[in-house]
């Protein structure tokens, strides 16, 4: 019999587009704080799935066996973007600040990938990025249909504003 | 408090008269007739009490006084030494034996000695469990700022003379584990053991061997009998921390060993009978897992005779600022640090933070502060760079808010927590007054 200690997860959701090291180093940060490992998520901002063209673009790059073409749209890279690229340089990152970490291109749309790993694997907490968090009607969405705690970000936070006045102690 | 005694000695007459005059004392007594193999029975089984002579077969006393004090350092060893030898009975005591009787004994003094183990055990007991007590009364006078917290306490002070469940619930580190040893060390059950194990850590066969124990040959790898948790918390409590990951099969188990107050160790034909009171905590939403068909509805009605939510620390922020004083000395000693406290700006960024990982997560965060902290005071360059980078929110599902009715009560709560100053608060929140004063006057 072996043992099979369950670390706590975090669900990291974020978009490719969007500048992933001011999300990742809040995650990477909470993950250290709650001991847990984190499960990347990286989206296409309109999604895949739902549009029909895109598949049969990429259908017919399949057929005429250009597989890796195929697979590159079917993941939403557009040029210059390379998912695997971003998923291993995430994965070093991370393993760097000693965090164990499992990073996915999610080709359908947020909610919905967010509900399938919350359906699929064992999450303690969903972490939103700020571009993610700054889409109300997802993260309305998102709450509706999530059984555990969202987490959510945005910049700036007002602490900055506070840091320019004058000190005193407590 | 039954303890177990085992008897090494290779005479057998003498050996069973020891072991009925104890167990007419009320001791579990077993005996073995040479050293090894009292040296494997304290190996496998574990005992209190080892009364053992000095010339035996196979491994004699002295021997085996040494090799139990390795294994097993709170065993208790009296030596029984032949023939009035001084220098024997000093040797004992040199190597840790806790008393020694020189042959021939009465049984009465035997029995003086042995009670002697059973008084002081019970003392050590009753100072662990007075001395945890203090510490967690003490602790919780300062986490008890806020009415979420003092409400939760007030539930555990109206059962800590009952027996029953209970079930903790509440998202990661906000203290499930310090409240249940509340529970148990204000109970009646106090100077029984606290044992705790947290269902998520383990597989399902590990998890059963854990908690029921298993016989020798049960399974590859059972090379000898265990004792479960259950079985050693008898007279005590067991903590079943994040109960809605047990495997199925194994909460049906459970049920079984809570309603009939016995269970089998697994690949056992014994039935064992316990006397354990049961505290179980869950981060999950148990309704939810009732519903999805991973929870046992009738294993939670079991657990929860009473239910105790503690809420997360973004909805006590009252205990912010108190907590964040009591996390500064307990670290302090430990990092020769001169810091007095926090300044004013330092104690609004934490105040301000929503704390995902809750009352851990600002512990974490002010240890690390002390440690970087070079002046008297904790400033903000000593807290995280993220607490000052964004504004971040935890929001729970189940009760979903619109984002402007949040935003609404955020303003409030600044405004309260600055005793109802607007103009600094429209200061802090960076928006206008005219713009708070709407905020404020929505309903």
């Amino acid at each position: 019999m072996s043992r099979a200690s369950r670390q706590k997860e975090i669900l990291y959701v974020a978009y490719r587009d969007e500048s992933l090291e001011e999300g990742i180093s809040y995650a990477l940060y909470l993950a250290g704080q709650m001991d847990a490992g984190l499960r990347i998520v990286l989206l296409s901002r309109n999604g895949f799935g739902g549009k029909f063209h895109n598949v049969m673009d990429a259908v017919a790059f399949a057929e005429a066996s250009e597989h890796e073409t195929a697979r590159r749209m079917f993941a939403g890279e557009e040029d210059g973007d390379d998912a695997a690229s971003i998923q291993s340089y995430l994965v070093e990152r991370c393993s760097r600040e000693g965090i164990k970490a499992n990073v996915h291109i999610g080709l359908e749309g947020t909610v919905s990938v967010v509900q399938e790993f919350l359906k699929r694997k064992r999450i303690d907490l969903v972490l939103l990025s700020p571009a993610v968090t700054g889409s109300r009607n997802i993260l309305n969405r998102l709450l509706r249909n999530s059984p555990r705690p969202v987490v959510t970000m945005s910049r700036g936070s007002d602490n900055d504003k506070m840091l320019a006045e004058g000190g005193t102690h407590s | 408090m039954q303890l177990k005694v085992l008897v090494a000695e290779d005479e057998d007459i003498t050996r069973k008269h020891i072991m009925n005059t104890l167990r007419a004392e009320g001791y579990e007594a077993q005996g073995a007739s040479n050293g090894l193999d009292a040296f494997k029975m304290v190996q496998s089984d574990g005992f209190d009490i080892l009364i053992a002579d000095v010339k035996m077969p196979r491994m004699d006393g002295m021997e085996l006084l040494s090799r139990v004090k390795e294994i097993s350092p709170d065993t208790a060893v009296i030596v029984v030494t032949g023939y009035g030898s001084i220098s024997s009975a000093v040797d004992a005591m040199k190597k840790g034996a806790f008393d020694y009787l020189p042959k021939p004994f009465e049984l009465d003094e035997m029995v003086l000695k042995v009670n002697k183990v059973r008084d002081q055990r019970m003392l050590k007991r009753e100072n662990i469990a007075l001395r945890a007590f203090l510490n967690i009364e003490k602790e919780l006078s300062v986490i008890a700022e806020s009415e979420g917290m003092k409400r939760v306490l007030e539930v555990i002070r109206s059962i800590q003379d009952s027996d029953c469940s209970v079930l903790l619930s509440g998202e990661t580190g906000v203290g499930k584990s310090l409240l249940a040893k509340v529970i148990h060390f204000s109970s009646p059950r106090r100077e029984g053991p606290f044992l705790s194990i947290n269902c998520a850590t383990f597989t399902e066969e590990l998890l059963a061997s854990e908690l029921f124990g298993h016989e020798k040959g049960a399974f590859t790898g059972a090379t000898a009998q265990k004792k479960g948790l259950m079985e050693i918390a008898d007279g005590g409590t067991l903590y079943l921390d994040e109960v809605a990951e047990m495997p199925p099969n194994l909460q049906a188990k459970l049920l079984k060993a809570i309603e009939e107050k016995e269970f089998f160790r697994v690949g056992g034909t014994k039935p064992i009978k316990v006397d354990v009171r049961f505290i179980a905590a869950t981060n999950q939403n148990i309704a939810l897992a009732i519903a999805r068909g991973s929870f046992r509805r009738d294993l939670y009605y079991r657990l929860n005779v009473m239910e105790v939510y503690i809420p997360p620390l973004r909805e006590r922020r009252t205990d912010i600022t108190p907590l964040s004083r009591y996390f500064l000395a307990k670290h302090l000693p430990r990092y020769r640090k001169n810091v007095k406290g926090f300044t004013n700006e330092a104690l609004q960024i934490l105040r301000n933070y929503s704390y995902p990982g809750n009352v851990r997560e600002l512990e974490n965060i002010i240890e690390r502060a002390i440690i970087l902290e070079k002046g008297a005071y904790i400033t903000p360059e000593s807290l995280p760079q993220m607490l000052k980078m964004f504004q971040i929110e935890t929001l729970e599902p189940e009760n979903v808010k619109p984002l402007d009715e949040v935003s609404r009560e955020y303003v409030r709560t600044v405004v309260e927590m600055l005793g109802g100053n607007k103009a600094e608060a429209a200061r802090l929140l960076g928006i206008s007054r005219t713009s708070l004063w709407r905020m404020l006057k929505e309903q």
